[in-house]
């Protein structure tokens, strides 16, 4: 390799191309302390000037599940496998609201990073990381408003039950993480020449949503449609993070061996192409 | 050895005149085709022109950069003079690796602090302390040689008294002065300034005299 040679005898070689797999992840792991810097800078800026603060964070799934709970519950009548109502959208919307908050800020990291990006050299990849991290932050506060109700529906005899599979949870947590990560990577670095990916991403998320089991249990889709929305990655995860925690949910290593073969080939298809567009696209954003 | 601590061979850059449209997307194609299928040479190279803005040219592709070759010893300060649109800052964006060349090659040796830009990345509701950390690792300083340098900072900026505010509330040269204490607290054998110095220098003259003393300094203004 003559990049190799070269750089015995240089610090830095700047090179037009350079090979599809040369990641610099060395160089990702020495500004891990702009990450953290960068995740603080979320969590601070986000509750700086409002009186509520943090409690932010517990609002949008409380509300969001008083009005599930109300509208798919009691209008709709949809099936919730015999959970208790709100557990259920609860379970799904604090797991949805994570993979879609990755998705998404993921997705524009080019377009409104790009001031930073055009000024000064630091591993790319540590923005969208810091994006997942950051909202990892979030999706714990939501778990701890989850965990509340699992304790108040256990205090109420409420019919759940919480099994071996929660140790699954890390797992479920990573997964989410990386599929969001990966996909959000490709549609920003597709995006940054041509723009029309990012008006699909914007509602596309939201109309995912119900092509994923969060409003409803699998075993409730119509058999027509069922391999629409096991095809969806999300589906997999959801379902195996329900019932790890509620007792109910189809998981099976079919569903779950799915999501977790395409979430690696998303985040590897995802950095491979960040990394390609992350040279030039200063030029063309 | 040599002591030569920057190396440009052969350095060209083109870039696109216009809008980005749906005319980009059958000339990408058309480059994809010719240089990736038939290998051979990209024809955006051959179309392309010298870079000069007052005349209207018979291509939208032109040259920032042609053929630029140089070296740099260490312990040189070098000055870069040109008119608006010469490429005197996009030569420093590809040495500061925020963008690639179109062809050729650049060695260096030694660490690079590029401040092609003061206060890059501040954030207005951070304070001035929580920005120092941010903008410093942004430039490429780990959190344990911010600590050590704060008070270093802090005293060079002159700003201590607002230092636990949000930089939002700073007037604009606090701002610019903050910054450029961070950028100029970054350890590096070479250093890259784009009209930078044009913001903040009156009596701090000196002090920036003296440490650029150590440093490789290119300079576009």
């Amino acid at each position: 390799m003559k990049h190799e040679e070269a750089l015995k005898e240089w610090d830095l070689v700047i090179e037009p191309q350079s090979s599809l797999l040369q990641l610099n992840l060395k160089d990702v792991w020495r500004y891990r302390d702009l990450l953290w810097l960068l995740v603080k800078r979320d969590f601070v800026s986000f509750y700086k000037q409002t009186i509520l603060g943090p409690l932010w964070f517990f609002i949008q799934p409380l509300f969001t599940t008083i009005i599930f709970t109300f509208i798919f519950g009691n209008l709709a009548g949809l099936s919730t496998d015999g959970l208790p109502q709100p557990l259920f959208y609860m379970a799904g919307i604090t797991a949805w609201n994570y993979f879609a908050d990755c998705l998404t800020k993921t997705s524009t990291v080019f377009r409104d990073n790009a001031n930073i990006f055009g000024k000064v050299y630091f591993p790319r990849l540590i923005m969208p990381l810091s994006i997942v991290v950051s909202n990892l932050v979030r999706f714990g506060v939501q778990m701890l408003l989850f965990f509340m109700m699992i304790g108040y529906y256990a205090y109420t005899g409420a019919d759940f039950h919480l099994n071996a599979y929660v140790l699954l949870f890390p797992i479920l947590v990573l997964l989410m993480a990386l599929l969001g990560l990966g996909l959000g990577l490709i549609i920003t670095a597709l995006t940054t020449k041509y723009r029309d990916l990012a008006f699909l991403i914007t509602f596309g998320v939201q109309l995912m949503m119900y092509a994923t089991t969060v409003i409803y249990p699998l075993s409730a889709a119509p058999a027509a449609y069922k391999w629409v929305i096991e095809l969806n990655p999300m589906t997999g995860i959801i379902e195996a993070f329900r019932y790890g925690f509620l007792g109910e949910g189809s998981l099976t290593f079919q569903t779950l061996g799915y999501s977790i073969a395409f979430t690696l080939i998303a985040l590897v298809l995802g950095v491979i192409i960040f990394n390609k567009t992350e040279k030039t696209f200063v030029d063309t954003v | 050895m040599s002591n030569t601590a920057i190396k440009v061979e052969n350095l060209s850059k083109i870039y696109r005149l216009g809008e980005i449209g749906t005319g980009t997307i059958s000339r990408d194609m058309e480059r994809w085709f010719k240089t990736k299928v038939l290998k051979q040479e990209d024809p955006f190279l051959k179309i392309g022109e010298t870079n000069d803005r007052a005349n209207k040219g018979m291509s939208d592709i032109v040259y920032s950069l042609q053929d630029i070759n140089f070296e740099i010893n260490q312990g040189d300060a070098v000055g870069i003079i040109g008119r608006n649109g010469a490429g005197k800052s996009t030569l420093l964006k590809i040495l500061s690796r925020v963008t690639t060349p179109t062809t050729g090659k650049i060695n260096i040796k030694g660490r690079v602090a590029s401040l092609l830009e003061v206060g890059t990345g501040f954030h207005p509701e951070l304070t001035g302390r929580e920005n120092i950390y941010l903008n410093g690792a942004i430039l490429g300083m780990r959190k344990r040689e911010i600590d050590r340098k704060l008070d270093e900072i802090i005293d060079f900026s002159g700003v201590e008294r607002y230092i636990d505010t949000p930089v939002k509330r700073y007037s604009s040269g606090m701002i610019a002065r903050l910054a450029f204490a961070v950028a100029i607290h970054v350890d590096a054998e070479i250093i890259l300034l784009d009209e930078v110095l044009s913001v903040c220098l009156r009596h701090d003259d000196v002090a920036i005299g003296c440490r650029a003393d150590d440093a490789i300094g290119i300079r576009s203004s």
